[in-house]
């Protein structure tokens, strides 16, 4: 027979070991039965029990006076801020992790919500008898427990006798002291997770005949995350690698330092000083039209050598010029190529052909005769169609070179010549040395495939000074028959020419003025820089 | 207002865009740059299609004569082929047209060189030690010449010797001799680009005094001086 101690005198009874859990709480009713055990609590009436942290003070519980709790219905308001939950959780509580219903469902107590107004009945020993408390547990026990109890009782009733009356001096877990119940660990150590349940039944123990009632796994697995080694199993020549590539990233990585924003204003103020000398005095020779600065009568072998081929050839013959320039240069090939050609037509009364072997070289040939004074109505007056025939760009590069040599005709459709002799000879005019080079090199392996090809023709160039260092070795080894390099070489030309056309003339004191400013700039340059590095290396001496 | 004044005019404003580059890069240089780029391709395909497409592709197919015909149709459809290119899927189909011209390309290109500049440039170089049917005075010029010239291109080419030996301190060290060739061979290809600088600037001086002259010109005739 269950003694009133053990059994379950109300649900704020039952919890009262959670309820410093749930935020300190101050009980708001009197624990009637546990009077006897609890009198070092009372403090009558005056005095309420807060269970206090451990941060809070070292005593187990502090007194607060307090009212009476049934003046009215209000709280006070420092009683209002005890029964709030609190921020954080006090050392003990439950998380709100267990809170969530996964977790309520596995614990095997469920708080229940307290009413603070709650004020349950005093309970009187005599008041319950032993047919109430059974007609409790017949309500609320489950089946299980009642077939256990059954054969319990069956078994050996003399021992169910005996344990209420051994348990009456005994304390039963409730009535602990709430503050000693909230210390304890057990409960608190819940499994946050679901484990999965035995399906086998239990065979022996109370729990025979049961199914999914232990967990398959222990509470609180021991299973661990496998370890995972944080070393790198790398070899010396892989480390070696890596350091060499962290370097080399680090090197690219890194911000260069750039010069002081003094040294770079220096510089671009430098620039415009030297572009602006440059600028004045041009502009000046220019506006002037000055005609002083002398020119040699001299010759170069290679333009002495083209002046004396272009007297020996044949009468109204046709000549090949090729046009291997771009615009931008455009201005300096015709001073360089003004004066061969004006001998030329002078001289031969030839029959031009151009051909051009750039897109855009096709519309430099009206350009170039004007400027050279050939097809100008003051000039020569030369006619197109009848003294010279535009034929165009010719595509393919050294293909196209060796296509138009082999069929001139068949190259190009313009063409009148079917076979490439029929030129009396090619001028090429180029501004670069590998372009220009490719006629050099397609002739003469023309000439060595079909012997004597074009023995008798001669191959003449107007080049662009910075092509002619390029093009000097096929001068010297006469597979180019004569070159004017350069504004230098046609000034001379146009000294013998009589003067015609004249550009390089009207070019040449300018030109003389710019050379001669550019290399006192040159040698200022470097000697500037000569004895900065000078004085540079000698202060970093000195600083040692 | 005639054409000459508008040319003169435009060629003014336009020179001195580019001008503006001496204050840094800035909108009226690259407006400048950006036209004579737009200008020069519409230029170049405008020749292209005058003086290549119609009269070598298109014009070839109005022939008469089957054989013509048939010869003007090959080129045509290797043409058509190289479209195949703009697409991954089918871009095989345009690979043998490529062969042909890469092909083609090279061996003309290789033939030339070695034909044109290989062999002949190789046989100047040996003729300047033919001192046969010269007087002393210029058999020892001609020799000094061809000496130099001889040094030069070989201590330009040792000087692209990379093969070294291993010192005692592990670092990569040619040996002396060829440290001294490669010291002869970096100063003729100073030399070289010295003089290959030279006519680039000479060039461009001579571009730059002919914009500076037209622009005083034309500023002239507008001024009546």
């Amino acid at each position: 027979m269950p003694n009133e101690s053990s059994m379950p005198v109300s649900p704020a009874e039952a919890l009262d070991w959670l309820t410093p859990q749930e935020g300190q709480k101050v009980s708001p009713f009197d624990e009637k039965p546990a009077e006897s055990n609890l009198d070092w609590l009372k403090g009558g009436g005056q005095e309420t029990l807060i269970y206090p942290t451990p941060a809070d003070s070292t005593s187990p519980f502090t007194k607060i006076p307090t009212g009476s709790l049934e003046g009215g219905d209000e709280l006070p308001a420092w009683l209002k801020s005890a029964t709030e939950d609190p921020s954080m959780p006090a050392p003990g509580a439950l998380s709100d992790w267990y809170k969530d219903d996964d977790a309520a469902a596995h614990s095997p107590l469920q708080p229940v919500p307290i009413d603070p107004n709650f004020i349950p009945a005093p309970m009187d020993e005599g008041s319950l008898s032993n047919q109430d408390i059974d007609s409790l547990f017949s309500v609320k026990l489950p089946d299980w427990m009642s077939d256990a109890e059954t054969k319990t009782e069956a078994d050996a009733p003399q021992q169910a006798r005996s344990i209420p009356a051994s348990s009456d001096e005994s304390l039963a877990p409730v009535n602990l002291p709430s503050w000693v119940q909230a210390m304890r660990p057990a409960e608190s150590a819940v499994v946050a997770e679901p484990v999965s349940m035995s399906e086998e039944a239990e065979r022996q123990g109370p729990l025979a005949g049961l199914q999914g009632v232990i967990p398959v796994a222990p509470i609180g697995s021991s299973r661990r995350p496998k370890a995972v080694s944080l070393k790198l199993q790398a070899s010396d020549e892989q480390q070696t690698a890596a350091s060499i590539l962290e370097t080399v990233l680090a090197g690219e990585t890194t911000a260069r330092a750039i010069g002081a924003q003094s040294m770079v204003a220096s510089q671009r103020i430098l620039r415009w000083v030297l572009s602006g000398l440059f600028l004045i005095v041009l502009s000046a020779m220019i506006f002037m039209r000055t005609r002083n600065l002398p020119i040699s009568p001299d010759l170069p072998a290679a333009v002495r050598s083209a002046a004396g081929i272009i007297t020996r050839l044949p009468q109204n013959s046709s000549m090949l010029i090729v046009i291997d320039y771009e615009p931008a240069l455009a201005p300096e090939m015709e001073a360089v190529s003004g004066p061969l050609l004006d001998q030329l037509v002078l001289t031969t009364r030839a029959r031009l052909v151009f051909i051009s072997t750039s897109p855009s070289g096709a519309g430099l040939v009206n350009r170039l005769l004007l400027n050279t004074g050939i097809s100008s109505p003051a000039g020569i007056n030369y006619q197109p169609g009848t003294n010279f025939v535009n034929l165009g760009y010719l595509p393919g590069g050294a293909s196209g070179v060796r296509e138009f040599i082999d069929a001139p005709s068949t190259a190009m459709p313009g063409a009148v010549e079917r076979v490439f002799s029929e030129y009396a000879a090619v001028i090429v005019l180029t501004d670069n040395g590998e372009s220009g080079r490719l006629w050099v090199e397609q002739l003469v392996a023309k000439n060595q495939a079909d012997a004597g090809y074009f023995a008798f023709q001669p191959l003449l160039f107007a080049a662009s000074a910075q092509a002619t260092p390029l093009l000097q070795p096929y001068v010297d080894s006469e597979q180019i028959n004569g070159m004017v390099g350069g504004l230098a070489d046609a000034a001379r030309y146009e000294f013998v020419n009589n003067s015609r056309p004249g550009i390089a003339r009207i070019y040449w004191d300018t030109f003389g003025v710019g050379m001669v400013l550019g290399v006192v700039m040159m040698i200022f340059g470097s000697l500037w820089s000569l004895i900065s590095g000078i004085l540079a290396r000698r202060k970093a001496a000195e600083a040692g | 207002m005639s054409i000459d004044f508008l040319a003169g005019l435009v060629g003014l404003i336009l020179t001195l865009l580019i001008f503006s580059y001496l204050i840094g890069d800035n909108p009226l240089f690259r407006l400048a740059t950006y036209l004579f780029i737009g200008v020069s391709s519409g230029y170049a395909a405008a020749a292209i299609w005058h003086y290549v497409l119609i009269p070598k592709l298109f014009n070839p197919l109005r022939s008469s004569d089957p054989t013509q015909l048939l010869l003007a149709v090959i080129p045509f459809i290797l043409c058509f082929t190289l479209f195949a290119k703009l697409l991954p899927r089918i871009s095989w189909i345009g690979n043998f047209a490529m062969a042909i011209l890469a092909g083609v390309g090279a061996a003309t290109a290789l033939g030339g060189a070695a034909l044109g500049t290989l062999i002949p440039q190789s046989l100047a170089a040996m003729d300047m030690f033919d001192l046969r049917g010269l007087d002393r005075a210029q058999a020892f010029a001609r020799l000094v010449q061809g000496a130099i010239m001889l040094a030069g291109t070989v201590a330009a080419l040792g000087y692209f010797q990379f093969s070294a030996s291993r010192a005692p301190d592990g670092t990569p060290k040619r040996n002396a001799f060829f440290e001294g060739v490669a010291w002869l061979g970096k100063v003729f290809i100073a030399i070289t680009f010295g003089t290959l600088f030279a006519g680039v600037y000479m060039a461009a001086l001579t571009a730059m005094i002919e914009r500076l002259s037209s622009m005083i010109n034309f500023i002239r005739q507008l001024a009546g001086i």
